[in-house]
């Protein structure tokens, strides 16, 4: 304790405040007690806001004006594509993690699920759908380049898969065409109409970026 | 003179009386003033920062899952880490678990954790164990079988500034109401009857003290002892005395009771974890029974209030029966006040404590933590990481953290024993090495061992010390080569491409340059795979002259290197300074696919309140064609099954690896960088005042590397490199990479010829 002190002043402050002794405190007006700040309760759930997600609802909130129609990737792409569980068992933990991964999307939960993805990965780092999932949870929080960063492995290591491989191709188209590439949205969704001819995001996608690419030219 | 003397005295008089009053008046205005001071004082200390909480770093959260090799040894270990203690019955509170049926079964009750951006409230779950491997998970409360399990991240240590106290704030309302009473019936039973100062325990302790001629019991209230440990040492003076007294009845005029016993509850010191301090009733709770306050049974509640007196004397850790006695003391006080009946009483008294060894926080990853802290020094000042209780999660993992610090201890000392020359030099400088370990497809630093002995130097040679890679450099060589091709348009290059290995001469400028081979023998022609397998030095530089030496070094910048590298023609073999980090994470790609990812230690830093100020994402970036990454990678796999490498075999390890070794042409740094499908490690052995080490990477650095491996893998299942459809080499063996037929190129066929 650094503060000094005269001894008589002390005493005589002493002998001034010990005739309030012995009183129950609760006799003291309430007008004098100061509370301190609470702490914050420790429960709940807090996620982090999400972003309004590109090419959600409306759909447009990536790219200025004019409207285009709602673009393709709202959902998560090809919910129904089968992801292989293939038979290592850390695999199978791995995949079900990209799985719990996949439902956070829907629900909208994207940096939650992306870090349940990095889980999945780290657990299985050759588990192809963790990379593709990933290009989708930064394409939703808007880290268009990540996201096509992810892409780069995930087309890779799923090229032997034709209708993953035609759903890489559409994210890409997507990431592009949200970063202004249109050109190479087309391109991208071409590719991917030729791997898988009925999937319907490529045609979307397609069909939205010759629109797009016609409203800017005009 | 009667008359004269009175009338003197009534004047001396009425002057002393003056003189009384103005004094008075003085000291009543002395005592004000003194009184506003100390107000001020606790004013200041009770709303503003009472405590500093150091951050807390924590390794990598472990999963596991069904057919993981995993024993009942290593999850009791990581459990009792973990600070859960052992159940007879069936777990029923968090914290608990037990072995049961020749350690085929175990059951846990989670703990609750606060992961980054979610809860986890703990359950109860069993895993079956069967041949060594997780057999099923299952949830004990719904019985759901679970496809894998988190288990939360173990704390490696805390940022502390010179006081180290390990503290959990509680709110008053989080701690039960029976620890709230037992606390006040030992230490201050009449708390809210008095105003921060009890005459009658003053006077009682006066008494007690007289007659058994000594300080056997005392008098202060909680309030004075709250003001004691706020402010005041705990000399025994009377001038201490006073002022303890004055600011506890400052304080009980300030706040409210319960605010006071609040800060006497987080505040009180309970005891002493090897350097740290236990402070309050939630950390005291944590460390004695590991519990929380709500789970305590009336004897370890009675026996926590018991510890305030002297906490080391009656720790249950030090002896078992002092503490009984301590804790019976506090139970017949509590039974006589009517705090409990009777039956619990009886009840209580029959409880023993188990022995048990206290849960030691050691930094075991010393390196990796001043690492974290030098990047974390870039965002946050010193104050906030040793006093704002931010909660740091790294990517640490402390089961390969631990194989990593053994390998490399004993490797080093097995080189001193094997090498006598190594021991005689240590006398001036001595041999030190260093290793980290990295998860190639995420980039996450999963272990680092900075050096030999942390006490000793904590100079960190994996991510400070800027030492020549040798041929450890080479790999970015052949990338060059096969990503350009030839720059003197004599086309591409392959792994089945000749070139020539003998003497010669790389002039530059006005100076010139002759690269040897280690061993002064040279092969003639040889492949490309050929030359990395041996590591040839005149061959690896007459590709690097035909390529051009701004290739390479633009190729080793791409691949993460980051010190600067200059535009010499011996920059191919490697006669540059980097740091052991940056290599590491260069390889990376190349255990990759060509895929480089960006090294991460920190994932996630909370406050204290658990809101996330910032998180780190994996991030990744194609800096290679999976083609060129897959050829390179198999010239790797080839060093290890042909080449300089190949010890590695005869060392034990068998499992699927790539790698190459590195000397330096003056023997002064040896290394080994290779990695498995799951982990990339890199060695460095060498002398800090660079004194000639004489050992090549395959003789010092490579046996540590193997040691690593053989303990960091041993749990993990075999498999193999999963090469990208269509990346490899046309008509490529899968399982080497080698191509069958006759050489590719022109000179390659006019050589065969």
């Amino acid at each position: 304790m650094t503060t000094h002190w005269p001894h008589a002043a002390a005493w005589l402050s002493l002998a001034a405040l010990l005739a309030g002794c012995g009183v129950p405190a609760a006799s003291v007006p309430p007008s004098r007690v100061e509370r301190p700040p609470a702490p914050r309760p420790g429960t709940g759930l807090p996620t982090a806001p999400a972003p309004a997600e590109p090419g959600s609802g409306t759909g447009l909130s990536t790219v200025p004006s004019p409207s285009p129609p709602a673009p393709p990737a709202a959902r998560v792409p090809r919910p129904e594509l089968p992801m292989y569980q293939g038979s290592s068992p850390r695999r199978v933990a791995s995949v079900s993690r990209t799985e719990r991964a996949r439902e956070l999307l829907r629900s909208g939960q994207y940096t939650l699920a992306l870090m349940e993805l990095e889980r999945s990965l780290s657990l299985d780092g050759s588990n192809p759908y963790a990379h593709y999932y990933l290009a989708v949870s930064h394409y939703r929080l808007r880290n268009f380049n990540a996201s096509l960063d992810f892409l780069e492995v995930a087309e890779a290591v799923l090229a032997s898969d034709r209708p993953w491989l035609a759903q890489t191709l559409v994210l890409r188209g997507d990431n592009l065409r949200a970063l202004g590439r249109f050109k190479r949205a087309r391109a991208a969704y071409r590719k991917a109409l030729t791997l898988d001819p009925a999937n319907p995001s490529a045609h979307r996608g397609l069909l939205w970026a010759r629109q797009r690419s016609k409203a800017v030219s005009w | 003179m009667k008359r004269g003397f009175k009338r003197f005295l009534i004047r001396f008089l009425k002057i002393v009386a003056a003189l009384l009053v103005v004094l008075g008046l003085a000291g009543a205005a002395l005592g004000a003033w003194y009184v506003s001071h100390l107000s001020g004082v606790v004013k200041a200390k009770f709303e503003g920062r009472k405590w500093e909480f150091p951050s807390k770093i924590y390794a990598d959260s472990k999963i596991i899952y069904p057919g993981m090799y995993l024993s009942t040894d290593e999850v009791r270990d990581k459990l009792r880490r973990l600070g859960y203690r052992v159940s007879k019955a069936r777990p029923r509170t968090k914290g608990e678990y037990r072995i049961l049926g020749k350690n085929a079964v175990i059951e846990v009750y989670l703990h609750d954790f606060r992961y980054p951006l979610r809860d986890f409230r703990g359950f109860p779950v069993r895993i079956s164990l069967k041949s060594g491997t997780i057999h099923r998970i299952q949830r004990l409360d719904d019985n759901e079988v679970l496809p894998s399990l988190e288990l939360e991240p173990e704390l490696v240590t805390g940022f502390y500034d010179r006081v180290r106290e390990q503290r959990r704030v509680v709110r008053l309302d989080e701690v039960p109401a029976r620890v709230r009473k037992t606390v006040l019936a030992v230490e201050d039973e009449r708390f809210y009857y008095h105003r921060g100062v009890d005459p009658v325990a003053v006077m009682r302790a006066f008494l007690a003290n007289v007659r058994r001629g000594g300080v056997v019991q005392g008098g202060s209230t909680l309030t004075q002892q709250l003001m004691k440990n706020f402010f005041l040492g705990s000399e025994r003076t009377l001038e201490r005395k006073v002022k303890e007294a004055l600011m506890a009845l400052i304080t009980e005029w300030l706040y409210t009771k319960d605010q006071i016993l609040e800060n006497y509850l987080n505040e009180i010191y309970l005891g002493q974890n090897g350097a740290q301090g236990i402070f309050g009733i939630w950390e005291a709770a944590r460390f004695y029974f590991v519990k929380e306050p709500e789970q305590l049974t009336v004897g370890e509640t009675a026996l926590l209030a018991g510890l305030i007196r002297a906490p080391n004397r009656y720790s249950p850790y030090r002896s078992a029966g002092e503490a009984t006695r301590r804790r019976n003391v506090v139970l017949a006080k509590l039974v006589s006040d009517g705090i409990i009946t009777r039956r619990a009483y009886e009840h209580a008294l029959q409880e023993v404590f188990e022995k048990r060894e206290p849960v030691r926080l050691t930094n075991s990853a010393p390196y990796f933590t001043d690492y974290v802290k030098k990047e974390l020094a870039e965002h946050y000042s010193e104050d906030t990481l040793t006093a704002e209780g931010l909660r740091i999660f790294t990517s640490l993992d402390l089961e390969i953290q631990q194989a990593a610090e053994k390998a490399l201890s004993e490797g080093l000392a097995r080189l001193e024993k094997d090498y006598r020359h190594l021991r005689k030099t240590a006398k001036q400088d001595d041999l030190e090495g260093a290793l980290v370990v990295i998860k190639p497809q995420t980039g996450e630093i999963k272990a680092m061992v900075g050096g030999r002995d942390y006490g000793k130097s904590q100079f960190n040679r994996v991510a400070q010390a800027k030492r020549q890679p040798g041929s450890v450099f080479k790999p970015f060589v052949y990338l060059a080569a096969l990503t350009h091709g030839s720059a003197q348009g004599s086309g591409s290059y392959d792994s089945t491409t000749y070139v020539e290995d003998t003497p010669f001469t790389w002039s530059y400028g006005e100076k010139e340059w002759a690269p040897q081979n280690y061993n002064r023998s040279y092969e003639g022609w040889v492949t490309l795979r050929e030359a990395m397998e041996k590591s040839l030095n005149a061959a690896t530089a007459r590709i690097a002259q035909d390529v051009g030496i701004g290739k390479v070094r633009e190729m080793a910048y791409r691949m993460g290197i980051q010190s600067r590298l200059p535009l010499l023609p011996s920059l191919s073999l490697g006669a540059v300074e980097v740091t052991p980090l940056e290599m590491a994470g260069a390889y990376s790609a190349l255990a990759n696919n060509g895929v480089r990812t960006h090294l991460l230690s920190i994932k996630n830093v909370l406050d204290r309140d658990g809101d996330a100020l910032e998180k780190r994402h994996i991030r990744v970036k194609r800096v290679l064609s999976p083609r060129v990454a897959v050829d390179v990678h198999n010239m790797l796999r080839g060093v290890v099954e042909r080449g300089t490498a190949q010890r590695m075999r005869a060392l034990g390890f068998t499992r699927p690896a790539a790698g190459k070794t590195g000397t330096t042409n003056d023997s002064r740094d040896a290394w080994f960088a290779g990695y498995t499908p799951d982990l990339l490690a890199l060695v460095w052995v060498g002398f800090d005042r660079q004194s000639e080490l004489g050992l090549s990477g395959s003789s010092a650095a490579l046996p540590i590397w193997t040691d690593f491996m053989k303990r960091a893998t041993s749990r993990l299942p075999v498999v193999d490199f999963v090469t990208p459809p269509g990346a490899s080499a046309r008509g490529a063996d899968p399982r080497t990479g080698m191509v069958p037929g006759p050489p590719r190129n022109a000179l390659a066929r006019a050589v065969a010829r």
